[in-house]
Parts: C-alpha cells; structure tokens; sequence
C-alpha cells in the first residue's frame, strides 16, 4: 500500500472519529462532564457520611430571588470539610493533565504517521490498517472526552438550585425562587 | 517395522489426547469452581485465596523466572540491566507514592497526577524494553510499538485512576499468556485445547456479569471489606456494584493463582522447584546453583512469614504484600517480552 492510499485511510478515520463528536452547537447539559468525576484514592471513603440524626427543615418563598437555593449548615454534613476540601483544584480538570495527555497524543498521531510512511514503502496493508484503527479508536475515545468546544450555559436552568454549605445554624433551609414552580 | 511405527503413533496420540483431556477438564473445573465461588462468596474468597495462594505463587513465579534467565546474558546485557533497573525503582516509587501524597499534603488532583506520572514511567520503560527486543531480529517488526505506547501515555494522563485499575485487572491475564507461550514452546499439541479452554474466561466472565449486574453493594461495613471492594476499583467505578467488582476480580485472581501454582510448574519446570538441574544460572558454578537456593530458601521463610501476617493481622498484612507485590507484576514484563 502506498503513502497515499495510508494518509487517505488514516484521514477518512480521523475524519469520521472526531465529527461524530463535536458538539460546539449545543449547551453543556447540568451535570459535570465525565472526566470530571469524583474520585477518590485508593482505600479511601468514597463519599461523606451524612448524619443519621432528625434535622430541623424549612421551606420559604422568595420572589425576589432568582434561583432557589438550599442552606445546609456544615456540621450535618459528617466529613463534608475535608472532601470540600479536597475538590478543591482537583480532579480532571486539571490543565496540567490535559496538556500532557494532548502531548502524548500528539506524539502517538506524529509517531503512527512515520510508521505508515515506513510501512507504506514495503506494501503492508493489514499493519497500516491496524495502526490507522488504534489511531481512530484512541481519537475517538479522546474526542468524546474533550468538552472543550461545548459551550457553557450562561444562566441556569430551571431545575438549578444553588446549594450553599455555611459554618452556622442548624437548620436545612430551602428558599424557592422566581424559577421553581 | 512399518507396523510398529503406526501402533508407536498410535499409542502417542493416545497419550496426547488423554493428556489434553485431562488439561482441558482440570482448567474447567478450576475455572468453574472459582466462578461459582467469586460470585456467591466474593470477599470470603478473597480473603481465602490470598491467604492461601499470594505467597506461593510469588515464589513459584520467582522460581520460573529462575528458569527463564540464561547463564550468561552476553548481548542481553543492557536489556536485563534496564529490567532489574526498572523493577525496584518503579516497585519503590509505586509503595513512596502514599507518602509523597501526605508529605505534601496532596488533594485528589495531586495524587492522580502521581499515579499518571508513575504510569508513564511504567509505559515508557516497557516501550524501551520492546524496543530493545524489536531490534535484536530484523524479522521481528514491531511498528505499532511507539504510537501504542504514547496513547497508553495520553490514557494515562486523562484517566488515571481508570489505568491503574486496568492494571489491576490485565495483570492477572499476563500469566494466561505467560502459559500460552510455555505450553507452545514445550507441548505444542496441547495448545489448541489451551487456547479452546481460554474461551471459558470470557463465557464465565460473561455468566458473572449477567448474574450480578442488578445486585446490590457488598453488605459489610467493615474496613476488610471496603479495603477488598477499594481494590477491586469500587472507589473509582461509582456505577458498579461492588459485589460484581470483588467477584471479577477475585475470579481473575484465582485462575492467576490457578496458573502460576499449577499449570506453569507442570508444563516447565519438570522437576521439584528445589531441584536447580534445569536452571540455566545454576550450571554457570556451584556458587551460583547455591546463591539460587538461598534465594528460594529466603523465599520459602517469606512465604511463612507472609502465612503467619495473615493470621496475625489479615487487613495490615494484605496491605503490605499488595504494595510489596508490585515487584512481581513488573518482573513478568522482561520475561514476556523475551517469550515473545
């Protein structure tokens, strides 16, 4: 197989990998992008224990509010300082990470297409197909995570409450607002 | 004499297809048996064959690798000096890696980014020991090596917590292909009933999967518990029951344990592990066969000292030996690469 037909092939797959997923059209629904997951290190709680203890509840109607909003005060939430805590700059978000993984992948495309050159001079199709698949299913994988071009939606949606965790009190108030039916 | 010829032929094929019988019917009761087990009882059988198997295992592996290293290593030089290089170094930066995390106070954030660059150093040293594999023969073209290995990179970076936890399930599948290799080098009749009985994995896998998806979490609340369903990767796959986690991988485990304390054994060793006639090292001198038995010997004491942790502290003791562990995964890569 030539170089020509390779970069073809390896174009086409490219090509379909990464337009299936760009969706720079549409808002990024309410919930967080997958890579953005929470996670925990190993043997570690996985989640904050909530107290088992009755807590005093209270529902209010503020008009003049545009969101609704729930106060919950910190110390109903057993364990919840330290995983605010730790959150905080953390996670997949990290530009740090991204950059790296773009670099290696980028090394990965710039090192499959010296290979195709090789190989293309000695006529192997099947490897040529083979690396242009790895590419493609690696480019695809890594398309569907890259929310980069997602847009953000400016204001919230209806279903949005704003959650506020505050040091004092100790009753969990939910003020519904304008937008709660 | 032509008639003797066809009843030796005879009487070979016999031999063979009784062998292939009995291979075939002890991998799928083992199989079997560890499935059904995984999957009633997972945390009980986790906790029974790491107990009963974690350090023999480790010493049979190490008695193999024994056999597997030559006498000399002559052109092999720089290849095994990277691998016994590598291997303590990364072992060491894997069991640092909780310590560098406290020591800097370390969130979320800063441990992945530990983990992807321990993960990298992992890529990249068995990428350079294909590499130096690759060139040895010419006929031996590997061109998917580089960019593989850089997209194992880039996974490595964006998920890495996921990495390290396919990690902790591949690592169990190397010793199906560590047998593959020894069985086609050795007998190579019996392959195709090895490589049949393999389709069991999958199917069994497939009847876990189906029986335990809709079930729920484990129901201790224990720290042995939660520590088993932690390593199984119930801490970073939020949407899977941990009952099917533990079993996958306690079944994984058992048919790794399954391979290196009986299959490997059987087909290569040939003799009692103590007996160093076969060892390539221990016909080099006597200092060298009796360096080897020390080895085994301290080993075997390991092995006990291993045994009388578990009684004594079960939950500490498996802590250590999967860090300590760690060892053992990294020093199959050299030798599959020289299999292959």
């Amino acid at each position: 197989m030539g170089i020509r037909r390779a970069s073809v092939l390896l174009g086409c797959f490219f090509l379909a990998a990464f337009t299936v997923t760009a969706l720079a059209d549409r808002a990024l629904p309410n919930v967080p992008p997958p890579f953005e997951r929470p996670e925990t290190p190993p043997r570690e709680p996985a989640q904050p224990k909530l107290t088992s203890d009755p807590v005093n509840f209270q529902v209010k109607r503020d008009r003049s509010a545009k969101t609704s909003k729930i106060v919950i005060p910190r110390h109903l939430l057993a364990g919840a300082a330290s995983t605010t805590g730790a959150s905080e700059g953390s996670g997949y978000g990290l530009p740090v990470q991204s950059i790296v993984a773009g670099i290696a992948l980028s090394l990965a495309v710039v090192a499959g297409f010296l290979v195709i050159r090789r190989i293309g001079k000695r006529s192997s199709l099947k490897t040529a197909g083979a690396v242009a698949v790895a590419a493609g299913v690696v480019g695809l994988w890594a398309a569907s995570s890259a929310v980069a071009d997602l847009a953000f939606p400016e204001k919230p949606g209806k279903s949005q409450i704003v959650i506020e965790v505050v040091d004092k009190g100790d009753t969990v108030v939910l003020t519904l607002g304008r937008d709660a039916p | 004499m032509s008639a003797s010829v066809v009843q030796l032929e005879s009487r070979t094929r016999t031999r063979v297809g009784t062998t292939a019988w009995a291979f075939a019917a002890t991998a799928a009761l083992v199989a079997g048996g560890a499935c059904l087990l995984a999957g009633w009882t997972p945390v009980a059988f986790s906790i029974a064959t790491v107990f009963l198997f974690a350090g023999p295992h480790n010493w049979l592996e190490a008695r193999y690798l024994m056999t597997r290293m030559p006498a000399r290593w002559g052109r092999l030089r720089s290849y095994f000096l990277l691998a016994m290089i590598g291997v303590p170094l990364l072992t060491a930066a894997m069991a640092g890696l909780p310590w560098l995390a406290q020591r800097f106070a370390l969130d979320r954030g800063g441990w992945a980014i530990l983990l992807a660059v321990w993960n990298t150093a992992l890529v990249l040293w068995v990428a350079a020991l294909a590499e130096m594999r690759r060139r040895e023969k010419t006929s031996r073209d590997w061109p998917w090596l580089w960019p593989a290995a850089f997209s194992l990179v880039a996974l490595a970076w964006l998920w890495p917590w996921g990495w390290s936890l396919g990690l902790v399930y591949l690592h169990p599948l190397l010793a199906l292909l560590f047998l593959d290799r020894e069985i086609g080098r050795r007998n190579a009749s019996l392959r195709p009933v090895y490589r049949g009985c393999l389709l069991l994995v999958p199917l069994l896998l497939g009847v876990l999967w189906w029986r335990l998806a809709g079930v729920a979490n484990l129901p201790g609340e224990d720290f042995l518990t939660a520590q088993i369903a932690n390593h199984a990767g119930g801490s970073i796959l939020g949407g899977v029951n941990t009952h099917l986690l533990v079993s996958t991988h306690t079944f994984l485990e058992m048919l790794h344990y399954g391979v290196w304390c009986l299959a490997i054994p059987l087909v290569t060793f040939g003799s009692w592990p103590w007996q160093m006639e076969k060892v390539p090292l221990a016909r080099r001198s006597t200092a060298w066969r009796r360096a080897l038995l020390a080895v085994l010997l301290l080993g075997a004491v390991v092995m006990l000292l291993l045994w009388g942790g578990f009684l004594t502290d079960y939950s500490t003791t498996r802590n250590i030996y999967f860090t300590v562990a760690m060892l053992h995964v990294l020093a199959e890569f050299p030798f599959l690469l020289r299999l292959l």
